[in-house]
């Protein structure tokens, strides 16, 4: 397993985490701008999300990306569950040393594969 | 009546600061040296019994108002009673001794006072240990130092009450003391003095006006004041005596002359102050709730820079450029969400932001709302766009930072992303060198 830092492992107080499938980190970039006007829902009040360009590859080949959250908890959660929901990718969220998916696995992180995707600030 | 005096002393006494405690073994320690014919040896095998009340409150009052009783009392007595009594349904307790008793002995006012702490808490768990003072002495004849010279000391006199009465005898004294109202005087005008230079700080007439006329009054006040500590002696203010010399002038009689002259200084004083004061809060109690950064801007080394690529870089480099990353993220700002990408400090969720005020300087910088171009629509969308930067920011990381060559930019926009509610953003003072 990679030594990056998987986000969402450690807890951060007042902030949460998600992982959105996508294929790539390239075209995850282009997805991640829509999360909270993906669907016919309410926006989130309040707060923000971040993209963190890491990226866990489970065993099956699939690759779900980091994403945190802070504000309307809630409403950023259920924002990126929708997006997620509308258009047939998987999420998951890290539990227990876990990444607990959508479709009902669960997978240990020790057997995930972490990649970066940063891109230098300039 | 009793009790409230005994409480008043009781927590005099608790708050004093020269408070010393000695077990009752200890207490004709030669520090104190008090007496204490109320309490008998403890080695006693067999207490008196006990001729008064239990329970009823102090009884070491109580005793010293019963002739001839005042060394039959120990508290070791009434815990015998007690455990002794079956009626009660307390089990005897093979340990009950009496060890524990604790006699304090304080100086309230330059009076010395004793306190007594019954053990009984300690051998009968439901039973509420009390508390009496009363005052010590050296004197066997008088073990409670209550009685004047030529004076029978009155057994039905409450001793809490006596001691009342000569702590405020002595408080009055002090207060009475050209020396220390002189001290008061200093404090007084050190108030008048910090409130007036708050005042006069700010950027108003008014307030300039008046944070300097404390300011001056102050001095006067703590002038006259330090002069009375040191010499002991009256010392006027100036503004009194010019306040009398205009009142004489008036055609009023010394005496009203006099009163005017002191009542305008206090006045003066009490006015001074309290418009200060409210001068200043209207100014600095809006700029703390505005500020999260002004009250100290942290400050780190002058970097090289002529425009704000470079200010930009150089900042980042002082991180470690490695440090950062860039981020995108989404923000909730006033019910629109936005998107937007930010140089970040992955792991920490910091955004670190840097603006430059150029050669322009502040006072012609297109984000200073006062500047010749500051009404200007462009100008004014370069100001609304830091402030919904900074909004996007608070809203999307844990934490912002701004780095700003110019301390003005940094009080003007510290103050306006307080008054949005962003309190999770902060302000660096890094100056440029320009080259």
């Amino acid at each position: 397993m990679s030594t990056l830092t998987i986000p969402g492992r450690e807890p951060r107080p007042g902030r949460k985490y998600l992982y959105l499938q996508n294929v790539s980190a390239t075209s995850f970039r282009d997805l991640f701008p829509t999360i909270a006007l993906s669907s016919e829902g309410p926006p989130p009040k309040a707060g923000g999300a971040v993209n963190e360009e890491v990226g866990l590859t489970i065993p099956s080949g699939e690759t779900l990306w980091a994403i945190s959250f802070k504000g309307d908890l809630e409403g950023w959660r259920r924002k990126i569950i929708e997006c997620a929901q509308g258009r047939k990718l998987l999420w998951g969220e890290i539990s227990e040393e876990h990444l607990r998916l959508s479709d009902g696995r669960y997978v240990p992180l020790a057997s995930c594969r972490v990649e970066s995707s940063d891109t230098q600030g300039a | 009546m009793k009790t409230t005096t005994r409480a008043a002393l009781l927590l005099l006494a608790l708050l004093a600061p020269s408070a010393a405690e000695a077990s009752l073994e200890r207490a004709g320690a030669p520090r104190l040296a008090p007496s204490f014919e109320r309490t008998p040896d403890v080695s006693a095998s067999q207490p008196a019994a006990p001729r008064f009340d239990l329970f009823a409150g102090d009884e070491l009052a109580r005793a010293a108002a019963e002739p001839g009783s005042a060394e039959s009392f120990h508290p070791l007595a009434a815990v015998s009673l007690l455990s002794e009594d079956a009626s009660l349904d307390l089990a005897p307790r093979s340990d009950v001794s009496y060890p524990k008793t604790r006699v304090w002995v304080f100086d309230v006012f330059s009076q010395r006072v004793v306190g007594v702490s019954r053990g009984l808490s300690v051998e009968l768990d439901w039973g509420s240990a009390s508390f009496s003072c009363g005052l010590a002495s050296d004197e066997r004849e008088d073990p409670l130092g209550l009685q004047t010279p030529g004076e029978e000391l009155d057994p039905s006199v409450d001793v809490v009450q006596k001691a009342i009465v000569k702590a405020a005898q002595t408080t009055q004294k002090i207060l009475a003391n050209p020396r220390v109202q002189g001290g008061f005087k200093l404090f007084a005008a050190a108030a008048e003095g910090t409130a007036g230079a708050f005042a006069a700080a700010t950027p108003t007439g008014v307030g300039q006006v008046v944070g300097f006329g404390a300011v001056v009054h102050a001095s006067d006040v703590g002038a006259a004041g330090l002069r009375q500590l040191i010499t002991g002696q009256e010392v006027r203010t100036f503004t009194s005596q010019g306040l009398e010399a205009g009142a004489k002038g008036l055609g009023f009689s010394p005496g009203a002359a006099r009163a005017i002259g002191e009542g305008g200084d206090v006045l003066a004083s009490a006015a001074f102050t309290a418009g200060s004061t409210s001068i200043a809060r209207g100014l600095i109690a809006p700029a703390a709730r505005a500020a999260p950064v002004l009250r100290s801007v942290p400050t780190t080394p002058a970097v090289q820079a002529n425009t704000w690529q470079e200010y930009e870089t150089a900042v980042r480099n002082q991180y470690g450029a490695a440090a950062f990353r860039q981020r995108q993220y989404q923000a909730v700002v006033e019910g629109r969400v936005v998107n937007g990408v930010a140089d970040v400090i992955p792991n920490a969720n910091v955004a670190v932001e840097a603006k430059f005020v150029g050669r322009e300087g502040w006072s012609n910088s297109i984000r200073n709302p006062s500047s010749a171009i500051g009404d200007k629509p462009f100008a004014v969308n370069a100001q609304t766009e830091v402030l919904e930067q900074a909004q996007r920011y608070s809203a999307a990381f844990d934490r912002v930072i701004y780095h700003s060559n110019d301390l003005s930019f940094i009080r003007y926009y510290s103050s306006v992303f307080g008054q949005a509610g962003l309190e999770n953003v902060e302000f660096v003072y890094t100056p440029s060198l320009l080259h």
